[in-house]
């Protein structure tokens, strides 16, 4: 009897090998007349000193509306050399790959090159090729795409471009005027989404809620990527006037967008505020300046998504939130629900 | 605790995979990107971050300290507990032979002795590690931890 050789392991390195390849087919194809051109953009806008471009062949249109407060450009504008990122949004079968299906599973890889994130369930395939600034976001079943892909598009994307052209995705809320915006940090559940709508509706401008870009410098800025928001359950309760729709609530978690008019496109940062839960609920909240090196650890984890730059962009955020923590005073504030007294300290700590 | 003696005839060098360092002023960061684990380096400790990025013999390590600063007392000392510091958190390996293209000059020294200092901050672990696909939860999206990797 014929026997067979045992099946060798699949190592990491090969199945990332295998994810990177499959990409690069598709981007290729994408390039070619196949793909998207130029006559399929449907919308571009300018993101500080850079432009987002998205072309489609797809029904995903919806998922544009959480940049629509930003400045727009039309297409084959003359954009005076700003770095420019192309985003083909698709869905369907798999463009370029020959009927072939992305590999199964969760994978996140990159090279120099090209980085791709690809999950299932729906089955969804983001990838960029940094040094073209082309990019691919796919969703098998857009009938099917969680909430976040509607709400906080192309993050991934995102994060693994702009460290390419010196900006940073930070994982922070931005509030405040032209002038100048407060950075609010904090962990997931912390309060900083319920700090920034809080703030937003006693009038001040709403930059962000989640996510942020950071454009490092001897002033930094912030520029909005998103105007969309989440509150949890508890606090979408007890925020007035939130109201998300059926299909935008998820378990806990309510996302809504902010009206374009209580928005800020670009603003110098002034202030960073780490938010956190007051250890006595019923006792007044609290703001409290910080040491340069504990404003330095509290930003730390902002960029936490650098990793999708690889380990020039955590070179590049550890400089910058080393500068950042040089410049900018730091704060830390305890939140509890006496929320005119939480915007009073944002605007002192604005001030 | 007083550091175990250690050899003065090891080669030595910063750990080849999963550590990202940046020299800042008068501090070295250094990320190790497998754990999450944040170290910020002050003192001389930048400048023999910078000899074990090169690979150096330990001995190496402490003469340079000496000839630098030749009235500081307790620098061999320092210099032991320090590289002990580093190996425990493996962010410096032992090596066969200095490594090839060897040669980066050192970080500047300070003006005067500052013992070398090694701070460990493990807090922003969890938030440095999550991985915006196999971490997150499949409705809501990085970087919202999957309930069961809490």
């Amino acid at each position: 009897m014929a026997r067979t050789a045992p099946r060798q392991p699949v190592s990491a390195a090969e199945r990332g090998g295998a994810v990177l390849a499959f990409l690069d087919t598709a981007l290729d194809t994408l390039g070619s007349a196949v793909g998207p051109a130029v006559d399929d953009e449907v919308f571009a806008f300018r993101c500080g000193p850079t432009i987002v471009r998205i072309r489609a062949t797809s029904a995903r249109t919806g998922e544009l509306r959480p940049f629509s407060h930003l400045p727009t450009v039309t297409p084959r504008t003359a954009t005076h050399g700003d770095p420019e990122l192309v985003v083909h949004v698709c869905d369907g079968p798999f463009p370029g790959a020959d009927g072939r299906r992305p590999p199964s599973g969760f994978h996140r890889v990159r090279d120099a090159r090209t980085f791709v994130a690809i999950t299932d369930g729906p089955a969804i395939v983001d990838g960029l090729r940094s040094s073209e600034g082309r990019a691919i976001s796919w969703i098998e079943d857009v009938a099917h795409a969680p909430p976040y892909t509607r709400f906080r598009p192309f993050a991934e994307i995102f994060s693994a471009w702009f460290p390419a052209v010196r900006m940073l995705l930070l994982h922070a809320a931005a509030v405040g005027d032209a002038d100048g915006v407060v950075l609010l940090v904090g962990n997931g559940g912390s309060g900083k989404s319920t700090t920034s709508v809080l703030c937003s509706q006693a009038g001040l401008g709403f930059l962000a809620d989640d996510f942020c870009l950071l454009e490092p410098g001897a002033r930094p800025r912030v520029h909005s990527i998103y105007r969309s928001a989440k509150l949890r359950g508890d606090s979408a309760g007890r925020v007035p006037d939130v109201h998300a729709a059926r299909g935008d609530r998820v378990d806990d978690d309510h996302y809504f967008l902010v009206d374009d008019d209580a928005t800020i496109a670009s603003a110098p940062v002034r202030a960073i505020i780490a938010v956190r839960p007051a250890p006595d609920a019923t006792a007044a909240p609290r703001l409290e300046q910080v040491t340069r090196d504990e404003s330095f650890r509290l930003l730390l984890p902002t960029a936490l998504k650098v990793a999708s730059g690889g380990d020039a962009a955590y070179r590049f955020w550890l400089r910058s939130a080393h500068a950042i923590a040089e410049s900018i005073p730091a704060y830390t504030l305890d939140l509890t629900w006496d929320t005119a007294r939480v915007v009073d300290l944002v605007r002192e700590a604005l001030r | 605790m007083t550091p175990e003696p250690t050899g003065g005839d090891r080669w030595l060098q910063t750990r080849p995979a999963d550590l990202v360092a940046e020299t800042l002023s008068d501090e070295t960061l250094v990320i190790d990107t497998a754990t999450g684990v944040f170290f910020s380096l002050r003192g001389v400790a930048s400048v023999l971050w910078s000899l074990l990025e090169r690979t150096a013999e330990h001995e190496e390590l402490r003469a340079a300290v000496r000839e630098r600063f030749t009235d500081a007392p307790s620098v061999d000392a320092d210099v032991d507990a320090f590289v002990a510091a580093l190996e425990a958190d493996g962010l410096v390996v032992e090596s066969d032979a200095p490594r090839a293209g060897a040669g980066a000059s050192a970080s500047e020294w300070p003006e005067s002795y500052e013992p070398p200092v090694v701070k460990k901050y493990d807090d922003m672990a969890d938030l440095l590690l999550v991985d915006p696909i196999h971490d997150v939860a499949a409705e809501t999206g990085w970087p919202e931890r999957r309930p069961d990797n809490r």
